[in-house]
């Protein structure tokens, strides 16, 4: 098996951009490959998840081969929700590690400015099973809210503990210079804000933007070029028999996908949770953050809140979790969410991240489709 | 117990699977399926295949439509054609399945365990359920403590 490293990462976030997404993502790619050393010809795959049914633009994986004259003989555009990007990233990583291709682009583009909030959730409710759940009216908030609710009532977590991870994350991104949402709060000032669905306050909640995101992954780095190699040693995925509600006999706050993605990708990296220096997983609400660090193994049930509480997540911690700010403080564009924890990652373990863990030398990240009932999970780590 | 005998057969339906739900929900019963492969066990949404244990013996069983609210939140943003604020829910029944349903009560009467009842109703907006439009949908509505 060929071992798979990033070469070059690019990421670019706003509320809004007037480019097309088409000249969003040949601007990822081209940076990308620029910090990779690599010329569009030098590139044998390219995989992208499939942009969002209000792009305009259909067959975006051809047109974008087309203007930058490169002829993938692999490529792939995958929609699987918020996995869309772990798995487009995983498709490149094994075509790499397989010998199938020699050097891959993943790229990811999402404008969600362009789709007025109705058509949003008009789209959204054709996520639910339409005969029986979406005639009820749900959206995404209102299911995580009762994720929440039982997150609290069965293992006695506390609410303000929960609102205190939201308050990291955005004081974290006030750190990043790339994150879009970055304001130093607090846990009163996040409960302060209005709701969105009760239990879950606005600013708990992921607010949209638009943003781009490219990866070079290959088998044959350039141990020369200006983006120092980061080794992509583990990778893993995980889906339960669920569909937004949660598991049958399990309960709607214990997330089984990511425990099982993430055993895998850490087994695939020979190492475990304890081993890994800081995560930047997909965690669009508070109580997610904190069960996937349950679900790792690092916290028991309930009590990945209020470690956060202890500061034990933060970037001096000894677990840092989402030093980026992640989706409520970084920017939340799903289909490109996947592709800046990468970037996040990345630049961690190179130690020139905002918000540097001091001696990274490997993250772990994660991304999540539906109600967390598929996830991917990716170890990187400084390559030796 | 159905005239509907759900599975078993490999030949594709004549009509929509899930239609002996609605059709009972007219008539005010609660049918969901139930494993006779060997576990036994009901559950919900309709499906071919047993969830529990994999088994493609299924049928159809009239459950209790009373249980608990398991969980419960109220939406101030909600989809095109339904009023905020909006209460949604998952009631467990006691035949274990749970069913996210709109709920008949204000939220602040609400908690987590309170007996309710699924119930037929007409869904809380307006949602374009196609060939299923003539057939009620569901609430849940507080009930008694028995």
């Amino acid at each position: 098996m060929t071992d798979a490293y990033i070469t070059g990462v690019s990421s670019t976030l706003d509320r809004e951009y007037d480019l097309l997404e088409r000249d969003l993502a040949l601007h990822a790619i081209l940076e990308a490959l620029e910090e990779a050393g690599a010329e569009p010809t030098d590139i044998d795959g390219l995989y992208l998840p499939k942009p969002r049914p209000w792009a305009e633009q259909g067959f975006f994986s051809t047109l974008i081969s087309d203007r930058l004259g490169m002829a993938p003989d692999r490529r792939l555009e995958v929609y699987t929700g918020g996995t869309s990007g772990g798995n487009a990233f995983h498709a490149a990583v094994g075509d790499v590690r397989a010998g199938r291709v020699e050097t891959a682009v993943v790229a990811a583009v999402e404008r969600n400015s362009t789709i007025e909030t109705a058509d949003y959730f008009e789209y959204i409710l054709g996520i639910f099973d339409r005969e029986f759940q979406a005639p009820a009216g749900p959206s995404v908030p209102g299911m995580y809210a009762q994720s929440l609710q039982r997150y609290c009532h069965e293992f006695g977590a506390d609410r303000e503990a929960v609102a205190a991870i939201a308050a990291k994350n955005r004081s974290n991104a006030a750190g990043n210079s790339g994150a879009v949402f970055g304001d130093e709060l607090t846990a009163a000032e996040v409960l302060d804000s209005r709701p969105i669905a009760d239990p879950l306050r606005l600013l708990e909640c992921p607010t949209p933007c638009d943003g781009a995101a490219a990866v070079v992954v290959t088998g044959t780095p350039d141990w020369g070029s200006d983006g120092q190699p980061v080794g992509v040693s583990g990778v893993g995925a995980g889906h339960a028999a669920s569909h937004l509600l949660g598991v049958r006999d399990g309960s709607l706050a214990r997330f089984p996908a990511v425990g099982a993605a993430t055993r895998e990708a850490l087994a695939d990296a020979g190492t475990d949770a304890e081993g890994v220096d800081l995560f930047e997983p997909y965690a669009p609400f508070p109580h997610v953050e904190a069960v996937i660090t349950e679900e790792l193994g690092l916290y028991d049930r309930g009590e990945g809140a209020a470690a956060c509480v202890r500061g034990e997540t933060a970037v001096d911690g000894p677990y840092p979790v989402s030093p980026s700010g992640g989706c409520l403080g970084r920017g939340h564009p799903a289909m490109v969410t996947p592709l800046l924890n990468c970037a996040a990652a990345v630049e961690q373990v190179r130690g020139e991240a905002p918000n540097q863990v001091p001696g990274a030398e490997r993250a772990l990240t994660t991304s999540e489709h539906g109600h967390v009932d598929g996830v991917t999970a990716t170890v990187l780590e400084v390559a030796r | 117990m159905s005239d509907h005998a759900a599975s078993g057969s490999s030949t594709l339906p004549d009509e929509r699977y899930t239609l002996p739900f609605w059709e009972g929900l007219a008539g005010g019963r609660l049918l969901v399926n139930r494993c006779e492969s060997g576990c036994g066990r009901a559950f919900f949404p309709p499906g071919p295949a047993c969830p529990h244990c994999g088994g493609c013996e299924v049928d159809w069983a009239e459950v209790d439509p009373r249980g608990e609210l398991y969980s419960y939140t109220r939406q101030h943003v909600t989809p095109p054609g339904f009023d905020a604020p909006l209460v949604v829910g998952l009631t467990e029944l006691a035949a274990g399945p749970r069913l996210l349903t709109p709920v008949a009560a204000d939220y602040e009467d609400l908690a987590v365990g309170a007996p309710v009842e699924v119930a037929p109703a007409e869904p809380p907006g307006d949602v374009d359920r196609g060939e299923l439009a003539e057939y009620p949908y569901l609430e849940a509505v507080p009930v008694e403590p028995e």
